[in-house]
C-alpha cells in the first residue's frame, strides 16, 4: 500500500464515524489553538511592555527603591518627596546639568464616582512635568500646573478611556468626580494612547502629587521617580549625577544604595523576565489542554480498534502484515491529530485578530511549528498503543470477534 | 509438482490438563492440484480448526503441514502473512467484506497488500468481478448487495492473487437456496478452470457438487470418498 492509499483509507475510516472523529479533532484543535494563542498573548504583552518603555523615550531614567542591603523598612524611607525635591533643586540650581526634569510618582487604586457611574482605576499622583516627560498630550482642557501642585488643588486630568467610562459623551472639563470620598474638578483629558499591555494607559487618573499624599496615600514613599536627561548622549551622565544627589540626600555610600536607577534597557530586562515567566505559565496551561486532546486521541483509537477487530481479522486473513495494520491505525491517529492541529493553527490565526485580556496576541512562528509538531507526535505516541494492540491480534481471534 | 495440501499427523490441542480439548487428533490429508474437495463434519468435529490451520490463521500443536510444497510450520508471522496473501484465497460464511468499501475496493484489497500497481489492480479486479458476474455492481457497497452478491464479491476477492488454494468455510451457510445455487455455480466454474478448492460444509447438498468428500469426526478423518463422475460433466451443463 502506498502512502496516498493509506491516507485515503485513514480518511475513510474517520469518515465512518464522523461525529466521533470530529469531537476528537476538536480536542486537538482546542489544544493547539490555545498553545499558539496563549503563547501569542505572552509575546503580545511582552511587545506591549517593550513598546511602552520605548514610548518613554530614550532619555528617561527610572529610580525605584530596592537593591543592595535594603529591607522593607529602609525601602519605605528611601524614595520620598525629600529625594525628589532634592533632585528638582539640583536641576534648577544646575547642580545636575544633564538632568532636564524630575517627575515623582505615587500610584494607588481608587474607587471613582461621577454622578451614577462608579469604577475603580489606577490613580497617579505626580508633578506637572509628567505630561511632557511621558509624551501625554492634553486633548481637552488643560493639564494642572506647578501652582496647582503647590496649593494641592483638587484637580484631575483623566485618561481618554476613563473619561468615556465615567462621563460618556458629556463635556468632561469642569465636571466633578469623587475619588475615595473627596470631590475633584476635572481640569483636562489626555489624548487616547495605543493601549499597551496588561494595564490600559487610557484608564488612569492623574492628580497633583501633593493632593494625592494629602488625601489618599499619606506622606510615605514614592512609587518611582522618572528622570529626564537633557539628551540621549547625556543619559549616563544624568544617571551618575542623580545617584550623587540621592546619595548625598540619604547620607549613604554608593555601595550601600537602597535604590536603583534603571535606564531603558535595564527596564526592558526586568519587564521581559516577568513576561517570559508569564508566557511560560500560559504555555504550560495550554500544553495541558493539548495533552488532554492527545488522551482523547488514544481513547477514540482504542474504541475504533475494538470496534473494527473483525475488520483487522479480515485484513490479516487477506495477507496484511503486522506492519500494515500498525501503519493503518497509526496513520488514522496521525491524520486525525494533524488535521486537528492544522485547524487549531487556523483558529489561532482567527483568535489573534482579537485582543485577549487587553493584549493583541502576536503569533510566534516557533509556537506554530511546535504545536503542529506536538500534535503530530501526539498522533504517533497516543495512537501507538491502540495501533500496536490492533497489529498484535491473532487473525483467528480477530475473525471470531462479533 | 507437489500437492497443494500435504498434512501429516496433525494435532491441535486447546487448553491444558483437565480442560484439554483435542480439536485435531492425528489428521492426514493430501489434496492435489485441481481437486474440488468437501471437508464435512458436524459441529465440534474439528473442521473449523482444520480450516484455520489450512488457512494459516492458526498453527498446529504437532504434525507437519506443507502448503504448495512449503513447510508452513517453520514460517514467521510476516512470512505467514505473505503465504495467506499469495497462496490462499478465503471465502467465509459471513462474507467478511469490509463495510465501508465498495465491492471493487474489497476485491482489490489483497492486491494492495501484495503491492500490485493500481492499473493492474483495476484490470484484475474487473476480470474477477466479471468472472463472478458482478461487474455491474462493482461500485456498490456490501450493504447495497444481496447475500449472494456479497458472497460472489468475496469469491472474486479470493481469486485476485491467483492463489494455489481457495478455502471456503461454509460459503453457503448464510444464503437462501437461490443464492446458494449462484455461489455453487461459481465454484463449479472455478473448478472447471482448474482451481483447487477446499470447501468446508455440513450440507450433503453442497458436498454433492464436489468430487471428493472428506468426513471428520472427533478430530479425525473417518472417511474419504471419491464422488461420482459428476465433475466430468461439462461445466455449465446444468
Amino acid at each position: 500500500m502506498n502512502v496516498l492509499e493509506v491516507i485515503r483509507s485513514a480518511l475513510r475510516g474517520m469518515g465512518s464515524n464522523a461525529m466521533r472523529s470530529s469531537l476528537t479533532l476538536l480536542g486537538v484543535l482546542i489544544g493547539v489553538a490555545s498553545v499558539i494563542s496563549l503563547v501569542g498573548v505572552g509575546a503580545g504583552s511582552q511587545k506591549a511592555i517593550t513598546d511602552k518603555i520605548d514610548a518613554l523615550g530614550t532619555t528617561t531614567l527610572t529610580v525605584r527603591s530596592g537593591g543592595g542591603r535594603s529591607t522593607s523598612a529602609i525601602r519605605y524611607q528611601t524614595l520620598t518627596t525629600k529625594v525628589s525635591d532634592a533632585l528638582t533643586k539640583a536641576v534648577s540650581t544646575r547642580l545636575a546639568p544633564d538632568l532636564a526634569a524630575v517627575v515623582p510618582q505615587v500610584t494607588s487604586s481608587q474607587t471613582i464616582t461621577a454622578g451614577t457611574e462608579t469604577t475603580t482605576a489606577q490613580i497617579i499622583g505626580t508633578s506637572a512635568d509628567y505630561f511632557a516627560v511621558t509624551n501625554s498630550r492634553i486633548a481637552q482642557g488643560t493639564a494642572f500646573t506647578a501652582n496647582d501642585l503647590a496649593t494641592a488643588r483638587r484637580v484631575v486630568v483623566l485618561g481618554a478611556g476613563l473619561a468615556e467610562t465615567l462621563l460618556g459623551t458629556d463635556d468632561p472639563v469642569g465636571a466633578t468626580l469623587v475619588v475615595g470620598s473627596t470631590p475633584y474638578l476635572v481640569d483636562g483629558v489626555m489624548a487616547a494612547k495605543d493601549s499597551t499591555g496588561l494595564e490600559s494607559t487610557n484608564d488612569v487618573l492623574i492628580v497633583p502629587l501633593s493632593r494625592m499624599q494629602q488625601s489618599i496615600t499619606g506622606y510615605g514613599a514614592l512609587s518611582s521617580i522618572v528622570l529626564q536627561a537633557t539628551g540621549t548622549d547625556a543619559v549616563t551622565a544624568a544617571q551618575a549625577e542623580a545617584a550623587a544627589v540621592i546619595n548625598t540626600n540619604l547620607k549613604i555610600d554608593a555601595a550601600d544604595a537602597t535604590y536603583r536607577i534603571m535606564n531603558q534597557s535595564q527596564l526592558l530586562q526586568t519587564a521581559s523576565s516577568t513576561t517570559s515567566t508569564f508566557t511560560a505559565m500560559l504555555a504550560a496551561v495550554a500544553g495541558i489542554s493539548l495533552l488532554v486532546g492527545g488522551i482523547g486521541v488514544t481513547n477514540i483509537m482504542l474504541v475504533t480498534v475494538t470496534e473494527r477487530t473483525r475488520e483487522i481479522g479480515i485484513r490479516k486473513a487477506l495477507g496484511a502484515t503486522r506492519g500494515a495494520i500498525l501503519g493503518q491505525f497509526l496513520t488514522e491517529a496521525t491524520v486525525l491529530s494533524l488535521l486537528g492541529g492544522l485547524l487549531g493553527v487556523g483558529a489561532a490565526f482567527v483568535v489573534s485578530h482579537f485582543s485577549i485580556m487587553g493584549v493583541r496576541p502576536v503569533i510566534v512562528t516557533s509556537s506554530v511549528v511546535l504545536a503542529l509538531g506536538v500534535s503530530m507526535a501526539i498522533g504517533i505516541f497516543f495512537g501507538g498503543y491502540p495501533a500496536a494492540r490492533a497489529a498484535a491480534m491473532r487473525p483467528v481471534d480477530a475473525l471470531r470477534h462479533e | 509438482m507437489s500437492a497443494v495440501l500435504d498434512v501429516r499427523g496433525l494435532h491441535r490441542v486447546y487448553g491444558e490438563g483437565e480442560r484439554e480439548v483435542r480439536a485435531l487428533d492425528g489428521v492426514d490429508l493430501v489434496v492435489e492440484h485441481g481437486e474440488y474437495v468437501a471437508l464435512m463434519g458436524a459441529s465440534g468435529s474439528g473442521k473449523s480448526t482444520m480450516m484455520n490451520i489450512l488457512g494459516c490463521l492458526d498453527g498446529p500443536t504437532e504434525g507437519s503441514f506443507r502448503l504448495d510444497g512449503i513447510d508452513v510450520s517453520g514460517l514467521s508471522e510476516r512470512e505467514l502473512s505473505v503465504v495467506r496473501n499469495r497462496t490462499i484465497g478465503f471465502v467465509f460464511q459471513s462474507f467478511n467484506l469490509i463495510p465501508r468499501m465498495t465491492a471493487r475496493a474489497n476485491v482489490e484489497l489483497p492486491m494492495l497488500y501484495a503491492r500490485v500497481p493500481a492499473p493492474e489492480r483495476r484490470a484484475r479486479s474487473t476480470a474477477a468481478l466479471e468472472l463472478v458476474g458482478l461487474l455491474d455492481r462493482a461500485e456498490h457497497r456490501p450493504n447495497e448487495l444481496s447475500g449472494g452478491q456479497q458472497q460472489r464479491a468475496a469469491i472474486a476477492r479470493s481469486l485476485v492473487n491467483s492463489p494455489s488454494l481457495v478455502l471456503a468455510d461454509e460459503p453457503t451457510g448464510n444464503l437462501d437456496s437461490r443464492s446458494t445455487g449462484e455461489v455453487l455455480d461459481v465454484f463449479d466454474r472455478l473448478h472447471g478452470m482448474g482451481r483447487t478448492i477446499v470447501l468446508i460444509t455440513h450440507e450433503e447438498e453442497v458436498a454433492r457438487h464436489t468430487e471428493r468428500a472428506v468426513h471428520m469426526r472427533d478430530g479425525r478423518i473417518v472417511s474419504d470418498e471419491r464422488l461420482g463422475a459428476r465433475h466430468a460433466a461439462p461445466v455449465g451443463a446444468r
